[in-house]
């Protein structure tokens, strides 16, 4: 069974309809793509996932359970994390701090156990830490570990962000345009990455507009245009559709 | 970072020789007395509840002193009246401003920005009205008296002396209690608030419920600064508690840095030298000159911090000390250069 699923999920915003009965599922260890022109519904399909919109039509269904217009936070703390198109970092923390913030639904130190300094807030943070170190190792940021995520190349702002999402150790992990600003060496490693997360059983779901990197390293893809889906399978197999073809030719000639 | 490394005990234990070290400091003043440093040490206190609430979340509220006033008029009724020994009366005084403001900030958080300013300040004003209205509780206009002095023990706090020294001993304690919080799962989660609250929400923080905590907390801390200030003064009325000393803690905030612990105490500092600064000096060259200098001083502190000192005194004095110590570091052994350090 799908981790995720999507169900004749249906958005408007002032009567325009951002999403029309899209339905749609990832699974553990596979990379789903989510393609289509700009103001195809994307994002707006990411965010109704996580929680920032409650959608008009439809449910959305994690591990089996309806969490369709559950709160953001609650969503998350259900194993569902994610990054933002227009970078969202938390200005001048600093990187580990970032990731820090990440465990916070794999932790428990209430404001009265942190102000009286006991136990709990102790063996916490050590254990965050710790996390939080390898996390960082792993997304070569461990020479930057104590820097204000702010003074960072946008490149490295992205890994922040992505390592800030993995630290909650999620079973879905959204990622919105993780290549977007990125060289083409630099968005290769990203997919890389990608690839070994789902192979460590991670259900990823990211909109791209790289397209290489949708054919190398995606699983699956899924293509929206004006809020529908208008067609999904292997990559090789979306390439060749006529419909896709289309519907990209059109917004290039548009 | 010397004194880092001698443990927090010894840090904080500074930090109180510090307070101790400033009686001196006014006695030299010919325009400061020692009441002027129990003001300081109160309003600061209060305040610091408020840096909590600006700093570490991002909300702004100008209602604050009617937390103050609640901690003030629990320990004033309680004690007076009722007969209650001060520190259960100040418990109780802290848990209903804690109550008042976890209820005030469910209502109010759904509110951004300006409207959430203007939610605080109907909160504050509506508690003013009260306390001037509701006569049989209050005494009205006339406020309430009769509070006893402050005793612990065998310790009685009623000179300006002792009751400064405990009410700098209530903020040191309430510095570490800030600062345990903001080096700690809830409080990067509060600072993470602030910063971007979809982010915040996207790993599990419940943003509303966080805010409504931190709100809660520094009304805490005012409802303490609050009962201090009643048995000091032995008595209360409602003028303490209205929109001036309210933009009051507003000012001593923002003047002494919502991103520092230590701006409240510094911003307190600074907000008392102007006051009692300009009163000694204002009408020897200003003939005629009557009390509302007050607020002209409050506003020339805001506009030079917010002109030079964006992040408060406690943001600059921070820069001018990474400044020092750069300065100093350069000249013991030349920096490494950036390539050096990536090399390496």
């Amino acid at each position: 069974m799908s981790l995720l699923q999507v169900e004749g999920v249906t958005v408007e915003f002032g009567g325009l309809r951002a999403l029309d009965n899209v339905s749609m599922t990832a699974a553990p260890g596979q990379v789903t793509a989510l393609i289509g022109p700009n103001g195809a519904g994307k994002t707006t399909l990411l965010n109704v996932i996580s929680g920032i919109l409650r959608p008009k039509g439809g449910r959305v269904r994690f591990r089996g359970r309806d969490v369709t217009g559950w709160p953001q936070h609650r969503v998350a703390a259900l194993g569902v994390a994610r990054t933002f198109q227009n970078l969202q970092l938390f200005g001048d923390m600093t990187v580990r701090e970032h990731l820090l913030v990440g465990r916070y639904r794999l932790t428990r130190t209430s404001v009265l156990e942190a102000v009286l300094r006991l136990p709990r807030h102790f063996r916490e943070e050590r254990e965050a830490g710790r996390a939080a170190d390898a996390l960082l190792a792993r997304l070569g940021l461990q020479d930057v570990v104590h820097w204000p995520a702010s003074s960072l190349p946008y490149g490295r702002q992205r890994l922040v962000e992505l390592g800030r999402a993995l630290a909650s150790e999620p079973s879905l992990l959204l990622l919105d345009e993780p290549t977007a600003g990125l060289s083409g060496a630099e968005a290769d490693e990203v997919g890389r990455l990608l690839r070994r997360l789902a192979a460590e059983g991670l259900a990823v779901l990211l909109v791209e507009h790289h397209m290489d990197v949708v054919m190398v390293y995606s699983d699956w893809v899924v293509v929206l245009d004006h809020g529908s889906v208008i067609a999904q399978g292997r990559p090789e197999q979306v390439q060749s559709d006529p419909q896709v073809i289309e519907a990209y030719l059109g917004e290039e000639a548009a | 970072m010397g004194l880092r490394r001698l443990g927090p005990v010894a840090l904080w234990g500074a930090a109180f020789g510090a307070g101790v070290l400033l009686l001196p400091v006014a006695d030299a003043l010919p325009f400061l007395t020692r009441a002027n440093l129990v003001v300081f040490a109160l309003h600061a206190l209060a305040a610091m509840g408020l840096t909590l609430v600006m700093g570490f979340a991002g909300q702004v509220s100008l209602g604050h002193a009617a937390f103050y006033g609640v901690g003030a008029y629990t320990s004033a009724l309680l004690t007076a009246k009722v007969g209650w020994q001060p520190l259960a009366a100040a418990a109780a005084g802290a848990a209903i401003a804690a109550i008042l403001a976890a209820l005030l900030g469910r209502i109010v958080f759904r509110l951004r920005e300006h409207f959430l300013a203007m939610a605080t300040l109907a909160f504050g004003l509506v508690f003013y009205v009260l306390m001037r209205s509701w006569d049989s509780l209050t005494g009205g206009n006339q406020g309430t008296g009769g509070i006893p002095d402050l005793a612990l023990g065998p310790l009685r706090f009623a000179d300006d002396t002792s009751m400064y020294l405990l009410a700098w001993g209530v903020l040191v304690l309430g510095l570490v209690a800030a600062r345990n919080l903001l080096v700690s799962r809830p409080g990067r989660a509060l600072v993470a608030i602030g910063r971007s609250e979809v982010a915040a929400a996207s790993v599990g923080i419940d943003v509303a419920r966080a805010k409504m905590v931190v709100f809660a907390l520094g009304a805490i801390y005012a409802s303490l600064a609050g009962s201090l200030y009643a048995h000091y003064v032995a008595y209360v009325s409602p003028e303490s508690f209205g929109l001036l000393p309210s933009l009051r803690f507003l000012v001593i905030s923002t003047v002494g840095g919502i991103e520092s612990v230590w701006g409240a105490p510094l911003g307190s500092a600074a907000v008392v030298l102007l006051t009692e600064g300009t009163r000694e000096l204002v009408p020897r060259f200003v003939s005629g000159a009557t009390g509302s200098y007050e607020i002209a001083a409050y506003g020339l502190a805001l506009v030079l911090v917010l002109l030079f000192l964006p992040r408060g005194l406690a943001g600059g004095l921070a820069a001018l000390a990474a400044r020092v110590a750069e300065a100093l570091g350069q000249r013991r052994r030349p920096a490494p250069s950036l390539e050096e350090v990536e090399v390496g």
